[in-house]
């Protein structure tokens, strides 16, 4: 691939963090995940602010993948800024959560996102899920052209 | 001047012309003598012409002078007196000429009268003999002969023979005669002949008229080709084909017999008999109608050949009537007979018992041919029996009511109500009784004795006061009757309230609603109630009283009954429960809506927990497989082992969190109530299961049409989701499971059982099983969280509903789930 895969993994829980990165490499896949660990650096990461000025160090992702409850800046702000932003809007976002609640389901639809996945217990339901994703969106999917 | 005055010259003259005259004179005296030659030659011509005239006339002529001497005749008068020449009758008279002397004297007088009178007589008829001797007829006129003077001369007479027209003329009168009484004899035949002819006509017109104008259709067809050759207009208006259509058809062309074989019947008939008559059948009309036809036919003879001579009538409306009438008569047989009162007819005089119904049978319990044998006393009791008959000859034309007994078969007596009356039956004078059983009654009628005098024991007895109204008008109300405690309530004397108008007892304000009450009970026609309270000597008293309007038979309304219970303690004790109740409502409120939020704070809280309970569960359960996987070799068995333990503790952690998730969940979320196919849920219910129930060879059995219920769908689901996965948990080993769904609508709604053969549950758990995390089995038997069940019924309450179990241990469990059927019920 000309482009290799760019995901953005944006999350506060640090174990939540460790178990993901290993499901990726569980499934044996090589996409680079680039990890912020709550709302604000996620956003600065994409709007390429503060430290994340250097995109060839921080490239613009290809999917992010965005857990809900954080501190501050929540995954709500995100997704509503990233799908509010013309260089942005175009990314899908994937949101991996706990929350299997109705208001947490419609919410985060009717602001942008692109899927809405739950967060499973288990290390193989982790490894299944990410394997589906990458199997989904990277080889099935057809994303958007870049803006 | 004379002549010697004159000159010679003058003489001279003179004297030549005296000479001329005189010669002049002598030339006329010339001329007239030989006029007188020529006149006298040509009188002689004239004579002559004049007698030859005569002699050829065939006339008869003569002529007479005064004297009645003959001084001529003509040739043919001389012939037929037999004179040889007629100057031989000159100087000769009547007797002369050998004359009858009779005739002769009657030709002179009548001659004489002529000459006499000077008046001709024209056509005189008279007799004569002639020369032969033969009488004769002539016809004679005379005519008197006067000269230029008047003087008489004598008579002319021109007679003309007669005999021969006579003779002719009688024979003529003799043929006349006979031709008359030929001419009287042919106008009597000819009269005969036209009476006759005038007959004939007269027949001919009637057959013609009956032809024309018979209603009934009339038809002439030709035996040889059975064509028709003439029909009426009748044909034409019954059979519905114009007469042009007819004519030259044969009826099967026509197509008029709606059964051919109809035809054949009547045909064979005619030939047999040479007449038919009333033959029925069926006939078409052009437009394909079906009549009722009735033939009259013959065969006759017109000239040489025969012909078939049909009358065919109509017979539809009569067939229509027939049937009509038969109808009707059987109604009334059937009246009669099917009747459910008892009737009987008897013979006036005999009393024999000509016909009774059915219901008259069972009532007595004898056959008809044991009736019909009987007379009607028999069925009466000997003291009876005398009556009867006296009444019997008594009645006539008049119908009777009564009383009376009658003796049935089985000899049990009844009392009958009897009316009865005249009528003509089989042509037989007779009787019909209408008899009604009122043993019964009469019965009844003694135990309505019996009750009103317990009635009235109760009426002086009850407990409530009792009093008895009478509708005077529309405003007016009177007591009629009060009982005891009427009194008693009221405090009141009888004679303070018997015969007193309403008005006078009960006092303001309770009087006008009262009244008005007594009117909406009269103007509904039913029993109303209502509380009342009102001050009488006894005190204020509140009374919960009843009327009720009481209503002759044309709807009027007589009386009102009415009663009081005295709530006058009662409605003192819910005054106070009322007071009590209220700061009781208040503090139920007050503590609802701690509960409220409590109950809020609670569900947060259980939220969250289960929320953030499960990051740290996930982190355990996902490091713990990760160790368990990737590191084991580098583990004991103990350590293995408890590797493992931490990964099925974290599995139960999860169902645990879930559950309590959903448990948590059910009440923080508004309800979208709606219409819900039940049917189309416990589908999907089943494909979810599918698998698992085809897996453990379960059944899964729906038994009612499953309704439309006003339900929340997540919740619905969720009861099913949980009772079923129950069902699957709890069956028995070695049992294949069945599941059954009933659904029952009740008054409040529909009550689902769902129902299975497991292990069941102890009837002390029944209730407790609703409760969370209530479990009755440790994991290792059967796993669960205790969470399920707390949300079926949590889910259930939410819709206003309600769960409970039947269950026998060892057999299985029955869940009820009762739902109201209307939104707005919840």
């Amino acid at each position: 691939m000309d482009n290799p895969a760019q995901i953005l993994l944006v999350e506060d829980n640090n174990m939540d963090i460790v178990l993901t990165l290993d499901a990726f490499r569980e499934a044996k896949l090589k996409n680079t995940i680039n990890v912020c660990r709550n709302g604000k650096e996620a956003l600065d990461y994409l709007f390429g602010t503060d430290k994340y000025a250097d995109r060839t160090e921080f490239p613009m992702p290809n999917l992010i993948l965005l857990d809900l409850k954080m501190p501050g800046i929540d995954g709500f702000e995100v997704l509503r800024q990233v799908k509010n932003a013309d260089i942005l809007k175009r990314i899908p976002v994937i949101i991996l959560t706990s929350s299997k609640e109705e208001g947490d389901r419609a919410l985060s639809y009717d602001i942008g996102a692109n899927s809405y996945l739950l967060k499973p217990v288990s290390f193989d339901g982790f490894t299944e899920v990410v394997r589906k994703i990458d199997d989904y969106w990277f080889t099935l999917n057809i994303n958007a052209p870049a803006v | 001047m004379n002549d010697l005055d004159k000159t010679p010259e003058q003489l001279i003259v003179e004297l030549q012309n005296l000479q001329h005259e005189h010669n002049n004179l002598k030339e006329l005296y010339d001329i007239s003598i030989a006029q007188c030659k020529a006149l006298k030659e040509n009188f002689r011509e004239q004579h002559t012409f004049f007698h030859l005239l005569i002699d050829h006339i065939p006339n008869q002529i003569f002529w007479k002078d005064t004297n009645l001497v003959y001084q001529g005749c003509n040739k043919t008068f001389a012939t037929i007196i037999g004179l040889s020449d007629p100057e031989l009758i000159v100087g000769k008279n009547d007797f002369d000429l050998n004359r009858n002397p009779i005739y002769a004297n009657e030709y002179r007088s009548i001659d004489r009268q002529v000459i006499d009178t000077g008046k001709a007589i024209f056509d005189l008829e008279e007799k004569y003999y002639n020369s032969a001797g033969d009488e004769g007829s002539i016809i004679t006129s005379k005519i008197p002969i006067v000269n230029n003077c008047n003087e008489k001369l004598g008579i002319l007479g021109i007679t003309i023979d007669i005999t021969e027209r006579r003779t002719a003329e009688r024979l003529l009168q003799q043929k006349n005669n006979e031709i008359e009484v030929q001419n009287e004899e042919y106008k009597r035949l000819n009269n005969e002949l036209s009476i006759k002819n005038d007959k004939l006509i007269k027949v001919e017109e009637k057959f013609l008229k009956a032809f024309k104008n018979s209603p009934d259709a009339i038809l002439i067809t030709s035996i040889k080709d059975g064509r028709i050759i003439d029909v009426n207009e009748s044909t034409s208006r019954i059979t519905g084909y114009p007469l042009y259509e007819i004519i030259g058809h044969s009826t099967i062309e026509l197509n008029i017999w709606r059964n051919v074989e109809d035809r054949k019947r009547y045909v064979t008939l005619l030939n047999e008999k040479e007449r038919v008559e009333n033959f029925e059948a069926d006939l078409q009309m052009k437009s394909g109608e079906i009549f009722n036809g009735l033939f009259s036919g013959e065969i006759i003879q017109l000239g040489s050949d025969k012909y078939i001579l049909n009358v065919i009538r109509d017979i539809t409306e009569r067939k229509k009537t027939e049937k009509t009438l038969q109808l009707a008569e059987e109604k009334y047989r059937f009246l009669f007979e099917r009747n459910p009162a008892s009737m009987l007819i008897y013979e006036r005089y005999s009393l024999k018992i000509l016909a009774v119904n059915r219901a008259f049978q069972v009532q007595y319990g004898y056959s008809s041919q044991d009736l019909l044998s009987m007379i009607l006393t028999d069925l009466y009791p000997v003291e009876e029996k005398e009556a009867i008959v006296e009444l019997a000859n008594r009645l006539n034309g008049q119908a009777y009511v009564g009383e009376w007994h009658h003796i049935r078969k089985d000899g049990s007596l009844i009392t009958i109500l009897v009316t009865s009356n005249d009528l003509i039956y089989m042509g037989q004078e007779a009787r019909i009784g209408v008899v009604t059983d009122i043993t019964e009654r009469k019965l009844a009628e003694q135990k309505i004795k019996v009750n009103e005098a317990q009635l009235s024991q109760i009426y002086k007895n009850v407990f409530d006061a009792i009093y008895y109204l009478g509708v005077e008008s529309n405003d007016l109300f009177r007591f009629l009757s009060v009982n005891q405690m009427f009194l008693n309530l009221t405090g009141l004397q009888i004679d303070q309230i018997e015969d007193k108008p309403v008005h006078e007892i009960i006092p303001e304000p309770s009087l006008s609603m009262v009244v008005g009450n007594y009117k909406k009970a009269i103007m509904e026609k039913q029993t109303i109630q209502w509380e009342e309270i009102s001050i009488y000597p006894a005190g204020k008293k509140v009374g919960l009283v009843t009327i009720t309007p009481l209503f002759n038979t044309d709807g009027i309304c007589t009386n009102l009954i009415g009663t009081v219970h005295d709530i006058t303690e009662r409605k003192k004790a819910e005054e106070e429960i009322q007071i009590l109740n209220q700061s009781l409502e208040e503090r139920v409120a007050e503590r609802t809506s701690q509960l409220l939020e409590v109950n809020k704070e609670l569900e947060s809280f259980s939220y969250s927990i289960s929320h953030d309970l499960r990051a740290p569960l996930r982190a355990i359960f996902g490091f713990s497989q990760i160790l368990a996987r990737r590191h084991r070799a580098a583990l004991d068995t103990e350590g293995q082992q408890y590797m493992d333990y931490i990964v099925e503790a974290s599995i139960r952690m999860e169902h645990l969190i879930n559950d309590l998730l959903n448990y948590s969940r059910l009440g923080r979320k508004s309800l979208n109530i709606r219409p819900l196919s039940l049917a189309l849920i416990v589908d999907n219910i089943y494909s979810d299961f599918k698998q698992k129930l085809e897996e453990i060879e379960a059944k899964f059995i729906i038994h009612d049409t499953l309704p439309e219920i006003f339900a929340e769908e997540s919740l619905l689901m969720q009861v099913f989701t949980n009772l079923i996965e129950n069902a699957i948990t709890y069956r028995q080993i070695n049992v294949p499971l069945i599941i059954n769904i009933h659904c029952k609508q009740t008054i409040n709604g529909y009550i689902l059982e769902i129902s299975d053969n497991g292990i069941g549950i102890a009837q002390e758990y029944w209730d407790k099983i609703f409760n969370i995390f209530q479990r009755l089995h440790s994991d290792d038997q059967y796993p669960g969280t205790g969470i399920g069940l707390a949300t079926v019924r949590k889910a259930i309450s939410l819709l206003n509903g309600k769960v409970w179990v039947e269950s026998i241990v060892g057999e299985g469990s029955k869940f009820f789930v009762n739902l109201p059927e209307h939104k707005n019920k919840i």
